[in-house]
């Protein structure tokens, strides 16, 4: 290790410690905006069912209005996927609202509705994203969660093919498991 | 001299064979080369567009990685590259700039990380090639691929490439170098074999003319340097023609190589037989160490070893020779006076009776000079007029009538006077001039005869000599027929002499065409009947109507030519011919004739030959038959 890297890696210590204080909600909000960085690459890498798109020429991701990631996922409103454009919708109940989606975010706020919306969704080629570990479990396509301080998936690939979707083999190699 | 010429053909073909060895293989290096050039310009391009390609794969593969910010995958997918060799390092950078996963081929001390510029592309280095690539999501830019390869192997498979063609090249040269010092050697071979054969007579295997031409040259030559002699003798085979004639080819040659033979056996191995064609040979005499050449000696020995019969089958020929012989520098300066030299003493020998030696003595030059001066002033001297017919009466003995009249050639020359039919006609002859003159002694004896049939003072028939060139002449019938229906002469008063030799020479083709003549009504006498050798078989089957008795026998009488004429007279009777004696001179000499029943006269005891308004005079005034009572 060169005498430079060695001082890089220092300053970058010190700085850790002056932010400490700081560091926790800082997290939070920098995990949650790569959770909607990854929620928008998966959108890059999920091809729909032609049928199911509700426009033409745009992809629609929808959350709760609860959500502690309706800011971030907000954010991705107009950005381009391949051809079409990104809207976002937020949604008050999601298992009565959740129809005319393309990508659904469930967070842990709707464990306990997980499975009357799974009803509502079967056959409606629904792209499920959570980063809760028991919707995860119970059938969502992707599911996000930390391992360590790195942000990992893991795919429901059965759970996607019912609904008619196709990921991506480049999503499914950086998965962590795909069931 | 002929295994030196052998030697220097062969160097000659082996230094060719070389020459073309050296174009074909600085054909084949050139090309070589190009194609050299052209391959690694195309495995260059090959390279790069792999290079590229691998790149591109990389990008399109790794951009969910760059997009996941996925190190593991993003260092998988570069780990692939393991499998292409020729990758020394690669690394995948985000779209910021910094780097997200690199890769460097274990076993590279220098493995230099990729450069991480602004463009995108590839740069060419001598010993490395940089790719760098985009990584795309849709039209967004969102990192960048940059693989580092490795110029080795690139060049040891181009050295691989360049050493197969180098061994094609010389496999290619080795054939082509066998190929051609075969053909060379082939062509060679032949070259050798026509350079034998340009320089040998192929009958006798003897030197030819060309090869005595070459040698006498140099003998000469170095003679003259050294102060040195060189003889010549010239000789030719005096009656060869009748062995050719009588036994064929076959024969002929078979005979041409035993005189070949006997010749080369007198000789010491400095001299030289060679064959100058036909019936001629030459020797080329060197002097012995200190001894002077002796000419006479040696032309003495060939005529002595020529004078034993030759044997062919059954047969046995007789052959004699006439020998001329020259010396250098005695005689001659250079080579070629030499040889004319040499042909003027064997004309001269020739002459002087056959079956003998003549060495050069330079009054032989004056004769060869006059003959010279008579054949070019003979060519003019048709256009010029010189050349005119005399005519001489012959009598019949049991009528006292004019049987006919004998047309003979004479030629005043402007300048050298009279000169002799005896001395032009051979000349004539041998140049071919002949066929002319024969040709317009045909047509003006004709045109007299019909002059004096005219005035009604013709005698029966007008008599033309033929020459020996003119009877081989193939159009002489159809001249004879063209003069004659052009002049209006009737053929029964034409008569063509034949001399007896010329009759003998080609007895088959002659039957033929003296019957050709004899059925348009033309009349054929044997002329100088006893000097050459007929064959009585023939003389009974050749068409013809008389015979002339030659003068000299006439000349004999009375006394010892009697006893031939009297048989030739009876002879010819009995075969139904009529008999005519030339050169009648003297009333003893017609008593004679007329007392043994010859049948015609001819000669100065009557009248000498004259022009023809003399005899036209004479044959008015019929004086002539006053003669003979």
């Amino acid at each position: 290790m060169t005498k430079q890297a060695l001082t890089r890696m220092l300053r970058r210590a010190l700085v850790a410690v002056w932010l400490m204080p700081c560091l926790a909600a800082a997290q939070s909000v920098q995990e949650n905006t790569l959770k909607a960085a990854f929620v928008y690459n998966f959108a890059l890498f999920t091809e729909w069912p032609k049928k199911t798109s509700n426009a033409a020429d745009s992809l629609t991701i929808c959350f709760h209005a609860d959500s502690d990631m309706r800011d971030v996922l907000g954010a991705l409103d107009g950005k381009p996927v391949r051809n079409m454009v990104l809207k976002t919708r937020v949604l008050g109940a999601l298992e009565q609202e959740v129809v005319n989606c393309n990508v659904l975010f469930i967070d842990r706020r709707d464990r306990h509705h997980w499975h009357a919306i799974r009803k509502k969704l079967a056959g409606t080629g629904v792209l499920t994203v959570t980063d809760d570990e028991d919707i995860g479990r119970g059938g969502a396509m992707i599911a996000l969660s930390l391992s360590g301080s790195k942000m990992v998936f893991d795919i429901d690939q059965s759970a996607a093919r019912q609904a008619g979707l196709v990921l991506s083999s480049k999503l499914l190699r950086l998965a962590r498991t795909v069931r | 001299m002929k295994e030196q010429r052998t030697i220097e053909l062969l160097r000659r073909g082996h230094s060719r064979a070389l020459g073309s060895l050296v174009v074909t293989g600085s054909a084949l290096l050139l090309s070589s080369v190009l194609l050299i050039i052209f391959l690694s310009m195309m495995m260059r391009s090959e390279w790069i567009d792999d290079g590229i390609v691998k790149a591109k794969m990389i990008a399109s593969n790794s951009n969910a990685a760059v997009l996941f910010g996925d190190e593991k995958a993003a260092q998988e997918i570069l780990s692939s590259l393991d499998m292409a060799p020729s990758v020394e390092s690669a690394a995948l950078f985000v779209a910021n700039g910094s780097i997200l996963a690199q890769y460097r081929r274990t076993g590279e001390h220098e493995a230099a990380s990729p450069a991480h510029g602004q463009w995108v592309g590839h740069r060419f280095e001598w010993q490395h090639f940089v790719v760098i690539e985009e990584i795309r999501n849709g039209d967004e830019r969102i990192g960048l691929v940059s693989l580092r390869f490795m110029m080795k192997p690139f060049y040891q498979r181009l050295l691989g490439h360049v050493a197969v063609i180098m061994a094609v090249a010389l496999g290619a040269l080795l054939i082509v170098y066998l190929f051609t010092s075969r053909m060379r050697m082939a062509v060679s071979r032949a070259e050798i074999q026509l350079d034998f054969l340009a320089y040998t007579d192929p009958v006798t295997s003897l030197p030819n003319r060309r090869a005595f031409n070459m040698e006498l040259e140099s003998m000469v030559a170095s003679a003259k340097n050294s102060g040195g002699q060189v003889g010549l003798i010239l000789l030719d085979l005096d009656n060869f023609k009748v062995v050719n004639d009588t036994m064929g080819h076959q024969c002929g040659d078979e005979i041409l190589r035993m005189v070949a033979n006997r010749l080369t056996s007198t000789l010491r191995s400095v001299d030289l037989v060679c064959r100058m064609g036909g019936d001629e040979f030459v020797l080329i005499l060197m002097p012995d160490e200190d001894a002077e050449i002796d000419l006479d000696t040696i032309a003495a020995r060939v005529l002595e070893l020529l004078s034993e019969p030759f044997r062919y089958q059954e047969h046995e020929f007789f052959l004699t020779a006439s020998v001329g012989g020259s010396m250098f520098p005695a005689d001659a300066q250079d080579s070629e006076t030499l040889i004319r030299k040499a042909d003027a003493a064997m004309y001269s020998a020739k002459q002087e009776g056959k079956n003998t030696f003549a060495a050069f003595r330079p009054e032989m030059d004056k004769v060869a000079q006059r003959r010279l001066a008579i054949e070019i002033n003979l060519r003019r001297a048709l256009e010029r007029g010189e050349l005119a017919l005399h005519y001489q009466p012959q009598i019949n003995l049991a009528d006292g009538q004019v049987a006919g009249i004998e047309a003979l050639l004479r030629w005043h020359h402007h300048e050298l006077g009279a000169i002799s039919p005896a001395e032009f006609i051979p000349v004539a002859e041998e140049s071919g001039l002949i066929i002319d003159i024969g040709k317009w002694a045909l047509q003006t004896a004709c045109q007299q005869m019909v002059v004096w049939c005219n005035a009604g003072i013709a005698p029966p028939r007008v008599a033309v000599n033929l020459s020996t060139r003119q009877v081989k002449d193939a159009s002489l019938a159809l001249d004879i027929h063209a003069i004659l229906s052009q002049t209006g002469l009737s053929a029964q008063q034409l008569e063509l002499e034949i001399t007896e030799g010329i009759l003998m020479e080609n007895v088959h083709a002659n039957i033929r065409f003296l019957q050709q003549l004899r059925l348009a009504g033309v009349s054929l006498s044997v002329d100088d009947f006893g000097t050459g050798y007929s064959s009585l078989s023939y003389l009974k089957r050749f068409p013809v109507n008389q015979l002339k008795i030659d003068r000299s026998f006439v000349r004999d009488l009375p006394g010892e030519g009697e006893a031939f004429i009297v048989a030739i007279i009876s002879m010819a009777h009995s075969l139904g011919l009529t008999v005519v004696a030339e050169g009648v001179e003297t009333a003893e000499q017609l008593r004679f004739l007329r007392d043994n029943g010859c049948d015609i006269v001819q000669g100065y005891y009557f009248a000498r030959p004259a022009a023809a308004d003399d005899v036209t005079e004479l044959l008015r005034s019929r004086r002539l038959t006053g003669l003979l009572a």
